[in-house]
């Protein structure tokens, strides 16, 4: 029933210099990413990309853009002959049908809605002005609809015209895409995941911004689970799908030693600043021998004792590598709706506990000293655990098309065939 | 023994069988228990959940296991309209009672009720249906195929309709033709559909309830948050396998064992044809599993009772309201005739049903006038 999805780009158009690697980048990526449906074909100018349908579904190709970091926007348009009484007939046609959709979806219930409409002329055969054209155009229209009127400056429905040499497309409806810069157009970085709300909305955001990432998290059993492990697996499956070709490698680091350690011998109020530091230290060395640039992370400042500025600040001084932290001025409620929105929220709050809230002081120290850090530290004597950790660490590559068990890694096994 | 009351139920497929009790010994581990053995088991869980979905081709949807599709109609038209005192609802009046009965208990409840008319070949009127709907209409619970007569309703058409109200919300009880009625829809268009395991060659005591993602459903349990907070209490992980397994084995056979069956329905119908006190209530719109016939004059149960003796095992109306002396509210719409109504047996087919079966139920059929 369509025929063609016009798609705009997002925050790369601001680009100067670079913008031919950029467009190169997110043109590769749509059409990688659509490369099961043998039947569409491409086209693009320097600022829009054209899917020509060619009888495939266009749900499913939305499915695929909905996942494409560095697009605007995009529009469903129908091809109809070069003509004013063509356009006109379908151009009617499209807005009764958009009118009903767009009454629901917006609550308008007033008893007519504005309108206007637009005209893009790349076919310069057509004669007239985009003005002239619209003009002719919406006096066809307006008799024929009778709850529309005029208001070119802030229309409810937008008819869109757009005359091009190889056929002339209407739409109407315009769909918001991702955002963001295209997928792999910004280095390497590694996401710190406990499984918490924060940690997947901060990994999102940055895919989003063309960051490729790979995840880390720490296992504490038997004090954490299976199911605080899986937790992760099935957050980091939800984010592949955001991913260029769907997959995130997860590292796994056994962090038992290392905890009890700490719990055994340090003061307990220092118990989670010297987690973390622990913590940052193996993916900083992890990172660097992985050749990635940053680690990236859910902290929020001030959201518990571990995330004051003065806690940061103590954690972050066992490295120089880069921290990015997507959610750092988030409220709570912004994250939680951006996970919402992305569908991690329901996942996020299984109530299983992780390496973060298990051995957790009930009055940690909120605004810990360097200095007396280190001799908490230097107490557990963590260098030789750090080392063994980082070489027990265990790789997993997740994907987003087929589901991991962590209790059946063996999940092919025929005791499962139903 | 013949059994012509594959509607009522199924006898149990020897390989689901195998499978309910391999999973009984093998996963009888608690879906929820924490540790890794209760994790296999839920693992089971969620694999059935997603290869029943594939099988049927849903990607928006999700789905609760119940005790049977009666529970799983309660839940979805209670649950979907708990936050609602009043307003309008649409169903028909041919209804199996687990969707009727509800909307009996809503109308004194302060809902607004149209119960749609029938036409004569048992469909419901398309366009009474396109006069009632208003965009605060509710929802809509429409069978999709008749369990008395068989026949098979628009589904399609009602779906289209829906497009231009989007406030109002469908449901279909799927129980009689899933498995057997190829659908001329496709299952994400609908917001809420249920069905049966054991009308489709699997165990009793489970059915499910298929919804969208984003549709609000209540709770009309309390328990624990299992299937969703939905259906609190232990799941038997048995009957949801089983459930995947008689949807994965039968719903790919569907066009193949209706042109079986279409034969079979024939022969019965052409028999039929020619003895002639019988009155042929199925028509070429309805489903070829369901051949309802009248026998003016003579009591169904009668019927029913006489058949028994030579071993054939027929039903009067629905086996789930067979026993009230009322005359069949079906064929009352249909055909507005308390003699048909009241003489009415139901035969229902199946791909395991052979001719000779068929011949036997002519010829005892054909004998009975003598009784």
């Amino acid at each position: 029933m369509y025929d063609l999805i016009l798609v705009r780009y997002g925050e790369m158009t601001l680009k100067k210099k670079n913008y031919r690697q950029f467009l190169q980048k997110v043109n590769d990526n749509i059409k990688n990413k659509c490369k099961g449906l043998k039947k569409l074909k491409y086209f693009n100018t320097d600022y829009r990309f054209y899917i020509y349908l060619n009888g495939e579904d266009y749900q499913k190709v939305l499915d695929i853009l909905d996942t494409v970091v560095g697009l605007y926007s995009y529009s469903l348009c129908k091809q109809t002959s070069t003509d004013y009484e063509a356009i006109s007939s379908l151009a009617i046609n499209m807005i009764e049908e958009y009118k009903v959709k767009y009454r629901a979806l917006s609550g308008n219930n007033n008893e007519k809605l504005s309108f206007k409409v637009e005209t893009n002329r790349a076919n310069k055969q057509f004669p007239g002005t985009s003005i002239g054209i619209s003009q002719e155009v919406a006096k066809r229209i307006l008799p024929k609809i009778n709850d529309l009127y005029v208001d070119v400056h802030n229309p409810d429905i937008t008819l869109n015209i757009d005359l091009r040499t190889e056929g002339t497309y209407l739409y109407v409806e315009t769909i918001k895409g991702l955002g963001g810069y295209p997928s792999g157009s910004a280095g390497k970085g590694m996401l710190m995941m406990s499984g918490g709300i924060d940690s997947p909305v901060a990994g999102f955001l940055a895919l989003k911004k063309g960051v490729v990432l790979s995840a880390i998290h720490f296992a504490s059993p038997p004090y954490t689970s299976d199911l605080a492990l899986q937790k992760v697996v099935d957050l980091i499956e939800i984010l592949a799908k955001y991913t260029l070709d769907g997959k995130i490698k997860l590292l796994v680091v056994p962090f038992t030693e290392i905890q009890t350690a700490i719990h055994e011998k340090a003061n307990p109020i220092y118990t989670v600043t010297l987690m973390r530091r622990a913590m940052y230290k193996i993916a900083c060395s992890i990172a660097k021998e992985k050749k990635i640039d940053v680690l990236i992370n859910g902290e929020s400042i001030g959201q518990v004792a571990s995330q004051t500025l003065e806690s940061m600040s103590v954690v972050n001084a066992v490295t120089n590598m880069p921290i990015i932290r997507p959610v750092v001025t988030y409220d709570k409620e912004e994250i939680v709706s951006v996970a919402r929105k992305i569908k991690t929220y329901d996942t996020s709050i299984r109530p299983y506990e992780d390496c973060c809230t298990v051995f957790v002081p009930e009055h940690p120290v909120i605004k810990p000293k360097l200095e007396d850090v280190l001799v908490e530290e230097e107490k557990c004597d963590l260098e030789e655990s750090i080392k063994k950790a980082i070489e027990n660490t265990k790789t997993i590559t997740l994907n987003c098309f087929e589901k991991y068990s962590v209790f059946n890694s063996d999940s092919n096994s025929s005791e499962f065939d139903i | 023994m013949i059994y012509l009351d594959y509607g009522a139920t199924t006898p149990i497929d020897d390989e689901i069988l195998d499978l309910y009790v391999r999973i009984e010994k093998d996963f009888f581990a608690n879906t929820t228990s924490l540790h890794r053995l209760g994790q296999r088991s839920n693992f089971m869980f969620e694999k059935s959940k997603q290869e029943l979905l594939n099988t049927l081709g849903i990607v928006n949807h999700d789905i609760i296991f119940t005790s049977n599709a009666t529970e799983a109609n309660n839940l979805a038209v209670l649950g979907y309209l708990s936050k609602y005192k009043s307003g309008k609802i649409i169903t028909t009046k041919i209804e199996h009672p687990s969707v009727f009965e509800i909307y009996k208990h809503l109308e004194k409840n302060g809902f607004e009720v149209v119960y749609l008319d029938v036409l004569e070949n048992g469909i419901i009127d398309i366009e009474q249906l396109k006069k009632e709907i208003t965009k605060d209409t509710l929802l809509i619970s429409i069978m999709w195929v008749n369990n008395i007569v068989g026949s098979i309703q628009p589904i399609n058409e009602v779906i289209n309709i829906l497009k231009e109200y989007p406030r109002t919300k469908l449901h279909v009880d799927a129980v009689q033709g899933i498995c057997k009625v190829k659908p001329d829809f496709s299952f994400n268009d609908i917001d809420m559909f249920t069905f049966s395991t054991h009308k489709i060659y699997g165990p009793k005591g489970v059915g499910a309830l298929i919804y969208k993602n984003n549709l609000e459903i209540d709770k009309r349990l309390y328990g624990s948050n299992a299937q969703n907070g939905l259906k609190p209490g232990t799941l038997d992980l048995a009957l949801v396998v089983c459930t995947c397994k008689a949807i994965k084995k039968f719903y790919p056979l569907t066009e193949k064992h209706l042109e079986y069956v279409k034969k079979i329905n024939k022969i019965l119908v052409d028999g039929f044809k020619k003895i002639p006190y019988i009155h042929i209530n199925s028509n070429s719109f309805s489903s070829p599993y369901i051949v309802n016939i009248s026998f003016p004059s003579i009591n169904g149960e009668t019927i029913v009772h006489t058949l028994e003796n030579s071993d054939i095992y027929v039903s009067t109306g629905s086996s789930c309201s067979s026993k009230l002396a009322t005359p069949e509210k079906t064929i009352l719409a249909m055909t507005s005739s308390v003699d048909l109504a009241k003489s009415s047996i139901r035969i229902s087919l199946s791909h395991l049903v052979t001719e000779e079966e068929i011949n036997a139920l002519l010829k005892a059929l054909g004998e009975i006038k003598n009784v």
